[in-house]
């Protein structure tokens, strides 16, 4: 697959560095205060925790939905609250986001949402023809590459965002239940799609209620409860270094 | 954004043709009856034929070294009687009617001096003269062209201010929907200034397509509107057409609503993207 054949150049920075992060909405309570944690290139680690715990809030300032309300986020050596908006446009297309309730555009193919990221960045159409149709074929969509978000199934709209994520090869990928709506089998051709991303150079980290997917891949745990936020070890062997 | 903007559009440049050819038209029928009417004064001299004859025959002699008068006239008997025809349909009553002799008086100056000093010519030979300057009349239709007029030019500006806030209201209106696609860019990489050009050109694209397709429709409408009033074939009604400047302010419409919703449309999305961080 064209998408594996190059490593990426790692950046000296790590992509993730948080520094007694905390964060509120509004004049809420904090949702979290004082998280410190730093991923390095070529990690993956789940996010695990209880519903309301706020693993989507975290990964919502990891994707710059959201500013820190204290402490220092800082991706790729950026500090984000600190950069500039074009600066952060450059952050963003060097993170791929899969998102709970997916964000696709309705009006956009199958095959026109997961070239978006490569357009934005003005990738030559051959690069993006290629890339679009292995990716697609690899989250086994092919024969929808015409098809409306629309006419999908929860999973194959699933499949469609995480295409789109990873399509640049981005460097960070934050992925927010990613195999919620699909079954087993198609979670896990999914997670091996983020581990070869992961052993290419990528940093990655998935949020998931998944027991048996936690089980089944042997990496590290972020867990996130009662605003702490804990570094586990696999549950079964370790292949990967933990944070 | 779609098609909602285009039509919009499309409906509004249809109506400000209309309201424009409305302005036009009514301008050229006042400008139309001041140069043929206004000139001119029709006098009636009343008494038996053989005196009427022979006082309008001594009246326009007499007006005719005035220099004020550009030309005066008798209004033959026949042509009297032809005019009456249409009314009273009896030719044995037409010639018994006693009529009176009619002069046609072209002025070379319409004034309350030059009428005056007409009058006062007239008024030696023929003391029992009746001298109508159409001014009564044609005040009273002058003011209800100029009435109609000032409607069509408050249609106009009505249509051209509705034109604009339209524009304004619906290209704001139309990106409501989009705001998740612009979350969608603004999360893929996409920077502002591109994000909002991508939404700027759509809305100049589609609000141009609407100015084409509203002057496509209103060009029949007037070519109609125009054949209608060409069949009332009375004279009174100018031909209906729209003057050169006219057609170009029409024209010039469509770019200009076009550059309206394109600077709305780029501040609209900057603005839903300066919500996001």
């Amino acid at each position: 697959m064209a998408l594996f054949r190059s490593k990426t150049k790692e950046n000296d920075s790590d992509p993730v560095q948080l520094e007694g992060v905390a964060l509120r909405y509004g004049n809420s309570p904090d949702i979290f205060s004082d998280l410190s944690l730093t991923l390095p290139v070529r990690s993956l680690h789940f996010l695990t925790g209880p519903s309301g715990a706020g693993k989507t809030s975290l990964l919502s300032l990891l994707y710059l939905a959201n500013l820190p309300s204290g402490g220092r986020l800082r991706l790729f050596g950026q500090d984000v609250a600190q950069a500039s908006r074009a600066k952060r446009s450059t952050i963003r297309r060097q993170l791929g986001a899969v998102f709970q309730d997916f964000r696709l555009l309705d009006h956009l193919s199958v095959f026109d949402n997961v070239a978006l990221p490569l357009r934005v960045i003005g990738a030559p159409k051959e690069t993006i023809k290629n890339n679009v149709t292995e990716l697609l074929q690899w989250v086994g969509l092919e024969g929808l590459f015409d098809a409306l978000p629309q006419i999908l199934s929860g999973g194959q709209k699933q499949r469609v965002a995480i295409a789109r994520a990873v399509v640049t090869r981005p460097k960070l990928i934050i992925a927010d239940e990613p195999t919620g709506n699909v079954d087993d089998a198609i979670a896990e051709r999914l997670m091996q799609l983020f581990v070869e991303l992961h052993k290419l150079g990528a940093c990655v980290i998935v949020a998931t209620h998944n027991e048996r997917l936690v089980e089944r891949f042997a990496f590290p745990r972020l867990h996130l409860e009662r605003g702490t936020l804990s570094v586990l070890p696999a549950i079964s062997q370790p292949s990967t270094r933990a944070v | 954004m779609g098609g909602f903007l285009s039509a919009i559009v499309a409906v509004l440049i249809f109506i400000s043709g209309i309201a424009l050819t409305a302005v036009g038209s009514i301008s050229a029928l006042v400008e139309n009856w001041n140069t043929s009417v206004t000139g001119t004064l029709t006098v009636q001299i009343i008494g038996s034929p053989s005196t009427t004859v022979s006082k309008a025959t001594a009246v326009v002699a007499a007006l005719r070294q005035l220099p004020e008068v550009k030309r005066a006239d008798i209004i033959a008997r026949e042509r009297i009687q032809e005019l009456l025809k249409p009314w009273l349909n009896d030719d044995k009553l037409i010639a018994d009617l006693p009529l009176p002799a009619l002069l046609d008086v072209e002025l070379n100056v319409l004034s309350a001096l030059s009428v005056s000093h007409v009058t006062a010519a007239i008024k030696a030979i023929a003391a029992d003269a009746i001298i109508d300057d159409h001014r009564v009349w044609l005040t009273r239709i002058a003011n209800f062209a100029q009435g109609l007029r000032y409607v069509a030019l408050a249609l106009m500006t009505l249509a051209l201010g509705a034109l604009v806030l339209t524009v304004a209201f619906a290209t704001r209106a139309s990106l409501t929907e989009y705001v998740h696609v612009i979350e969608v860019l603004h999360f893929v990489g996409a920077r502002d200034a591109h994000i909002a050009s991508q939404f700027s050109w759509r809305a100049l694209r589609q609000t141009l397509w609407g100015g084409v397709l509203g002057l496509m429709v209103f060009a029949p409408a007037l070519a109609g509107i125009a054949w209608l009033a060409r069949r009332i074939d009375i004279g009174v009604l100018p031909p209906v057409t729209l003057p050169l400047p006219y057609w170009i302010g029409l024209g010039l419409l469509a770019p200009a609503a076009a550059v309206i919703a394109s600077v709305v449309a780029m501040l609209t999305v900057r603005r839903s993207l300066s919500n996001m961080v």
